[in-house]
């Protein structure tokens, strides 16, 4: 989790005098808000939402890694780097691109807020069973290409609407 | 992870790929992989988890990679981009007119011919060790082009470090780049890092929708190759062109 789309989650837990289940298999970062100079954090909001994300995670015994120390980053960089991301895992964040961990062959999802919160609380989510998009890229990619080339040609061909409902 | 990180911007609930060995290489040894015991067992587990023989799908799409070029986005979605020797197209819908307009581009403009003031390497997409590596290598020796600002901004701690250790903040630093702390930055204009009104980048983010890097704000889609043979340019080009 990071500390844009988790405040209100933990709100919900403290209203309905619930706990995190999990706490062993949650972890947070700070990196949508924070600063890439060394700072301070002017802005209002983002600097609230940090020192939430770090109440929050205290409270309810989750690691996070906060701006600047040591394991923090984007959430889908550190998971991979850190070894938390593995394959056959179901992986959840309230962020559109969770999907990143699908690499590793996750079911990695992109969640809302008050998914978050259902997670915290029960570590289950109801899901519809997704259609499944076959992708298959043949042939040696040139030199002068890399992966960012091939999503966007693959996106390119089947259109930002292609794959709604699908697992690609 | 760079093409699962954009699968849903086809609109995927989720991209995956089938674990192999390089995976497991990548896995092994990480401060919360299983170790000994435990990683030979979940080992035998992952290698269960390939594609069936005999597995069907809804739908299939298939791209012959070695007729791939460097991609350049245009729009102001993810599809509407086109390759580096394309140009920018007569738009064929009321959505791809409003793009253009935004983008502040006219039908016909070849993508060399378009000249960002903003280079942003960086974002879930394009901030690992790998991607700073591929950068480096281009600016390496180099220069920024005059009046360009130009941003390396490490996906984590880890991986600035290592760059650090690799020194690649130097060579970036040498030829003009801002060297930054981890994080989002200007991936998505909600921390200090944006674009302003009428700004142009070249981006190795996920997303140019409008004002996602700042209001008013116009983002290019590239890779991180391009973007560093960007900014040593000050057009759209690709390190082989330089």
């Amino acid at each position: 989790m990071h500390e844009v789309t988790s405040p209100q989650a933990f709100d919900g837990l403290r209203l309905h005098h619930r706990t995190v289940r999990r706490p062993d298999l949650t972890v947070a970062t700070m990196d949508h808000n924070v600063p890439t100079t060394s700072g301070p954090v002017t802005d209002e909001v983002s600097a609230r939402q940090m020192q939430a994300l770090q109440r929050n995670t205290d409270e309810f015994g989750i690691t996070v890694y906060p701006w600047g120390a040591s394991g923090q980053g984007i959430v889908h960089v550190i998971g991979p780097e850190m070894g938390y991301t593995q394959p056959g895992m179901t992986i959840v964040c309230g962020d559109s691109h969770t999907s990143t961990h699908g690499a590793f062959g996750a079911l990695a999802l992109g969640i809302g807020t008050s998914e978050v919160e259902q997670v915290l609380a029960t570590q289950t989510l109801p899901q519809a069973k997704p259609k499944w998009m076959d992708v298959t890229v043949d042939g040696e990619l040139p030199s002068d290409c890399s992966a960012k080339d091939i999503i966007l040609a693959i996106i390119s061909t089947i259109g930002t609407g292609g794959g709604v409902g699908h697992v690609m | 992870m760079t093409v699962c990180n954009m699968s849903i911007e086809g609109g995927a609930r989720a991209g995956m790929v089938a674990p192999d060995d390089t995976t497991f290489a990548y896995v092994e040894g990480r401060p919360h992989a299983p170790k000994d015991a435990a990683w030979e067992r979940a080992l035998e587990h992952w290698r269960s988890l390939a594609t069936e023989d005999g597995a069907t799908f809804d739908n299939e799409v298939t791209l012959d990679a070695t007729s791939l070029r460097p991609y350049v986005s245009w729009g102001t979605n993810p599809a509407q981009s086109t390759t580096i020797d394309g140009s920018v197209p007569v738009p064929s819908s009321p959505e791809a007119e409003r793009a253009l307009t935004y983008m502040a581009l006219e039908p016909g403009t070849p993508i060399r011919a378009i000249r960002p003031d903003t280079i942003f390497i960086g974002s879930c997409t394009n901030s690992r060790i790998e991607d700073l590596r591929a950068a480096a290598e281009v600016v390496r020796g180099r220069k920024v082009k005059d009046g360009l600002r130009a941003l390396v901004v490490p996906g984590s701690v880890a991986v600035k470090l290592q760059a650090e250790r690799e020194g690649l903040h130097d060579v970036f630093e040498a030829a003009g780049f801002e060297w930054r702390g981890a994080g989002c930055s200007m991936c998505l204009g909600m921390n200090p890092d944006i674009l302003g009104p009428g700004d142009r980048s070249a981006s190795t983010s996920n997303r140019n929708f409008e004002g996602r890097q700042g209001k008013g704000g116009r983002t290019h889609l590239v890779s991180p190759r391009v973007a560093a043979a960007t900014a040593i340019a000050g057009h759209f080009t690709r390190p082989e062109d330089l």
